[in-house]
């Protein structure tokens, strides 16, 4: 079995990567987001809607994903870069 | 008129202040060991030049902006720029052996804090990328099937009707007796099989075990894996994949963005 790595699947698997973790550093030299991060409130919920997606086989591109964002962003917890 | 001032002069006011803003922060994509040979990065986010920000024998993979976060309300933006984050840090992955990724949006106010943090932290680091060299990040998420559920209902339903023929009155506290022997038993099966696959991957590297986060969704993992073990993990997962009630989604190779994070020793001996 070969791993994915260009592909819908892959990218979804990505943005969980580069978003969730790596190095975080909690410190009063960073820039950081006391208010809501919009990045990390959108991407989230974009994620959010992918997996759904995936799940059902109705993703086609990233367009669609993005209009179901609008519908959900309220109640998804935005992610905060820094703390 | 000076030569600064005529250009000033040929300026739009929004493209004044564009030049005028400061770029003293510093942008993070990852850490890695200096070597002054290798420089051949592409462009950053928003097309910025990045580079090598040495400290001793360490460095840091920045571009210069100002001391503002990347923020956007527009989705391919924003996507964009995640992929531009980690096309740097694959780019400087490949040049300099290993590095360990930061998250995106990490920016240092200052060039003299980014050096600071270097410096302070530079034992840890290296640790850390010693820890890392000739390995690899891979997601690994195992989904089971319906079949698996299938095949318990069945079996108790059969037990079920047999009861049913010897005792009628009692059918409603028996059919809740098996309801729930069915979620028992779906349970069981599905902790065996989970023992078992981590058993079977964790022979190739470290595991980190995420949250489930999808409908039938048996597990979750990062697995940190010599290069030279990527075939036979692919060949394991395969076979796995190949089971009547599973399946298995793999992707990478991935920077080691899941085992990034730096312990102090304490925190290591107590884990």
């Amino acid at each position: 079995m070969l791993p994915e790595r260009n592909t819908k699947v892959g990218v979804v698997d990505l943005l969980d990567r580069v978003l969730d973790k790596g190095i975080v550093i909690s410190a009063d030299v960073i820039i950081s987001f006391a208010d809501m991060p919009l990045i990390g409130l959108n991407l989230r919920a974009a994620l959010a809607c992918i997996d759904k997606m995936l799940d059902y086989g109705l993703m086609t591109d990233w367009g669609e994903a993005q209009k179901a964002v609008e519908k959900e962003k309220e109640v998804i917890t935005p992610i905060k870069i820094t703390s | 008129m000076s030569q600064k001032n005529q250009i000033q002069a040929t300026q739009t006011p929004q493209e004044q202040t564009k030049s005028q803003e400061k770029t003293n922060a510093r942008y993070v994509y990852c850490i890695g060991s200096f070597n002054e040979k290798k420089t051949d990065l592409d462009k950053g986010i928003e097309g910025n030049k990045v580079y090598l920000l040495p400290f001793e024998d360490i460095c840091a993979i920045v571009h210069n902006c100002s001391a503002k976060a990347y923020e956007t309300k527009d989705n391919s933006k924003a996507k964009q720029w995640v992929i531009q984050h980690d096309n740097i840090i694959s780019k400087a992955l490949e040049e300099l052996g290993v590095i360990i990724p930061f998250s995106f949006d990490t920016i240092f106010k200052e060039e003299d804090q980014l050096v600071e943090f270097l410096k302070l932290n530079k034992e840890k680091l290296k640790e850390k990328l010693k820890q890392l060299e000739g390995k690899r990040e891979f997601g690994i998420k195992i989904f089971y099937k319906e079949s698996l559920r299938e095949r318990i209902v069945k079996e108790k339903t059969k037990q079920l009707d047999a009861i049913k023929k010897e005792d009628k009155g009692k059918s409603y506290f028996l059919r809740k007796k098996v309801e729930q022997e069915i979620f028992n038993e779906l349970q069981n099966k599905l902790k065996k099989h989970f023992q078992e696959f981590y058993k079977k991957i964790s022979i190739f590297g470290e595991i980190i075990a995420a949250n489930i986060k999808e409908k039938d969704m048996l597990a979750n993992f990062s697995c940190l894996v010599p290069i030279s073990k990527t075939e036979e993990l692919g060949k394991s997962l395969g076979e796995i994949n190949k089971l009547e009630d599973f399946s298995v989604r793999f992707t990478g190779p991935w920077p080691p963005y899941s085992f990034a994070q730096l312990q102090d020793k304490e925190q290591k001996n107590a884990a």
